[in-house]
């Protein structure tokens, strides 16, 4: 009795170990990969829609008027603010492909930020302010003052307001290379946590950027978000299908991040494995000395009418509950690890790195591959109980 | 003529195969009727162990026939076999086999456990009411480990006869006990002959038992050498 009880609390701290180290390297390469997601993929849109590039014009034959033109060079078109066509259409059929979650159609374009003697290059973006919202979150990146874009109101990046020494309910003049411009209110910063961004966005009212832009009445893009990060290629393709327009996802800007993140995905998975594998061949290795050490007993129970399902059951039963006891232990162990990593991994200004990914649903399925091992490893000792021969286990047991 | 409960018809046991064959057991006939109390006696290696083992459908005969309350087992599955010996058969081995993890009481029940596929009031209760016979009710929560080696096989013969079976087999159930303790076992069997008529059959080397049996078997190099029955015996 003592032996066994050894045995299995020895086998489920084993288990227990196993599960502890999958959970913790899952919640934080999880975590990580959260965290790196929601850092790129946050700031920008899931996909994005514009015209097409402007070609280079095919020399006509009339132009050379019968004589052999050799072409060293096709020069590329000066890409001129192109426009989307019947964009308010455009927009709604994008919006109802599936798997898009939100849309929001932008006129966007450089100009430059003017105060006093300095001057910055922006980045115009004009969207209703809802709805650009539902694409890319701003307004929980607010760092100060609101986002409002209504009337000559413009929310900048907090390092471009830096540059220009501006703060909210300033002025600011903004211009592009050939108007005058016009006078905009600062009512907000945002920090939107990518200095590329916050030192060029300048956000206002669609109807601001196409006048500023001198637009008319077009738009040059439309955003759109998915209900799933890793299928924004697939969206992408059948926007691009169904547009004809030029259509790119977010994998597609950031392809080499994404090989990073899937890379490490498959190394996970690979630790995963292995765990798994030890975790199996642990328990495995425990009911086969259980079976020898307890086949007098079998042949007992053999005896008295346990049937030889019932002895399989028996085993099973035990690479279960060890299993399931090990997952137990280990959840806790690896939550408490999380923990103790998340609180020592600090960002200079003390806030966590970044946070593990503890999930409901990690926990689960910690716990159904333990139990799926332990049931798994079981098997064989189990069948090999059923099978002992009641008669020679009691002589030899 | 009485109802016979076990019939064994030219029963042959071989183990191994070929040059190596070992034959065990030779052209048994046996038959055992309603509350015979018999005992097997032999020297050691004669067999005995196997020929219970047989009856007991725990070991399948190699050639010949066995018939438990007039059923023919050859044809039965493993599983078949497991109901008909939880059901007809009762075990009381030399070394007692209590599962150490349990307690009396668990120990008494757990044939009825098995057949019910789960514990129940009732159950305890008979498994309480079987210690009682046994004398043992005061031990009922106790481990095997707590008890003499008196106490454990009178729990083992409580646990043999909880499902009152027609028939119980003994392997050397007073083995490894005293005078004293053997005593009270042998006559804890020969009262549950008597009151209930159940078959025993004992499978000894210890002659003051088996002298006191109404039937003596002997087992001599997998033959039976004698079968006697001694009348008058009460």
């Amino acid at each position: 009795m003592w032996e066994q009880r050894t045995q299995n609390a020895l086998i489920v701290s084993g288990v227990g170990a196993g599960i502890g180290v999958l959970v913790f390297i899952s919640a934080l390469i999880g975590g990580l990969q959260a965290s790196l997601l929601e850092r790129t993929t946050g700031a920008q849109a899931h996909i994005v829609v514009t015209p097409l590039e402007l070609e280079g014009r095919p020399v006509l034959a009339d132009d050379l008027r019968g004589e052999i033109a050799y072409l060293r060079r096709i020069e590329r078109p000066v890409q001129r603010m192109n426009t989307l066509p019947e964009w308010r259409k455009l927009d709604r059929n994008i919006s109802e492909v599936a798997s898009v979650l939100a849309t929001v159609p932008i006129a966007g374009g450089p100009a430059l930020a003017v105060r006093g003697s300095t001057d910055r290059s922006v980045s115009v973006i004009g969207a209703d302010p809802d709805r650009f919202d539902r694409v890319i979150a701003v307004k929980k990146r607010m760092a100060e003052g609101t986002y409002s874009v209504n009337g000559s109101d413009v929310v900048l990046g907090v390092d471009l307001a830096h540059d220009l020494g501006v703060a909210v309910g300033d002025r600011v003049r903004l211009k592009t290379a050939r108007g005058d411009g016009q006078m905009f209110i600062v009512r907000g910063l945002v920090d939107m946590g990518n200095q590329g961004l916050n030192k060029t966005w300048a956000l206002m009212s669609l109807r601001n950027a196409q006048t500023l832009l001198e637009l008319g009445g077009a738009a040059t893009a439309v955003y759109a978000k998915v209900t799933d990060l890793y299928e924004a290629d697939v969206a992408a393709n059948r926007i691009a299908k169904l547009t004809g327009l030029t259509s790119k996802s977010w994998m597609e800007t950031n392809a080499q991040l994404l090989s990073a993140l899937k890379s490490q995905t498959a190394s996970t998975r690979m630790i995963r494995g292995f765990v798994l594998l030890t975790v199996a061949i642990s328990i495995a290795s425990v009911l086969v000395v259980s079976v020898i050490q307890r086949s007098k007993e079998i042949g007992i129970l053999r005896a008295m009418g346990f049937t030889r399902a019932g002895i399989l059951r028996v085993f099973l039963l035990q690479g279960a509950l060890i299993g399931t006891l090990g997952s137990a232990i280990g959840c806790g162990l690896g939550a408490l690890l999380s923990l103790l990593f998340q609180s020592a991994l600090r960002n200079a200004d003390g806030s966590p790195l970044f946070p593990f990914a503890l999930t409901p649903g990690l926990f689960a399925s910690a716990a159904g591959i333990a139990l799926g091992a332990g049931v798994v490893a079981a098997m064989l000792p189990a069948r090999r109980a059923s099978r002992l021969d009641p008669a020679e286990a009691m002589r030899h047991g | 003529m009485a109802e016979s409960v076990l019939e064994l018809l030219g029963v042959e046991k071989a183990f191994g195969a070929g040059a190596l064959t070992n034959i065990v057991l030779r052209d048994i006939n046996l038959r055992v009727d309603k509350g015979e109390l018999t005992a097997i006696i032999g020297p050691s290696g004669s067999g005995k162990s196997t020929l219970l083992n047989i009856i007991g459908l725990l070991t399948s005969p190699t050639r010949g026939d066995v018939r438990l309350l007039g059923e023919q087992v050859a044809a039965l599955d493993d599983d078949s076999l497991t109901r008909l010996r939880s059901l007809r058969i009762g075990f009381i081995f030399q070394f007692h086999h209590l599962l150490g993890g349990l307690t009396a009481a668990q120990n008494v029940m757990l044939p009825l456990m098995i057949e019910r596929g789960r514990r129940s009031e009732d159950l305890l209760e008979r498994a309480m009411g079987a210690l009682t016979e046994v004398g043992m009710a005061h031990k009922a929560d106790a481990r095997p480990s707590q008890m003499s080696g008196g106490e454990q096989q009178r729990v083992a013969v409580a646990r043999a006869l909880v499902k009152n079976p027609p028939l119980v087999l003994a392997d050397e159930p007073t083995g490894n006990l005293d005078t004293e303790n053997s005593e009270k076992v042998f006559e804890l069997m020969r009262r549950y002959n008597r009151e209930r008529g159940t078959a025993f059959v004992i499978v000894t080397h210890d002659n003051r038992i088996a002298e006191r049996c109404r039937r003596v078997v002997e087992v001599v190099d997998g033959r039976i050498q004698e079968d006697r029955r001694l009348d008058a015996m009460s």
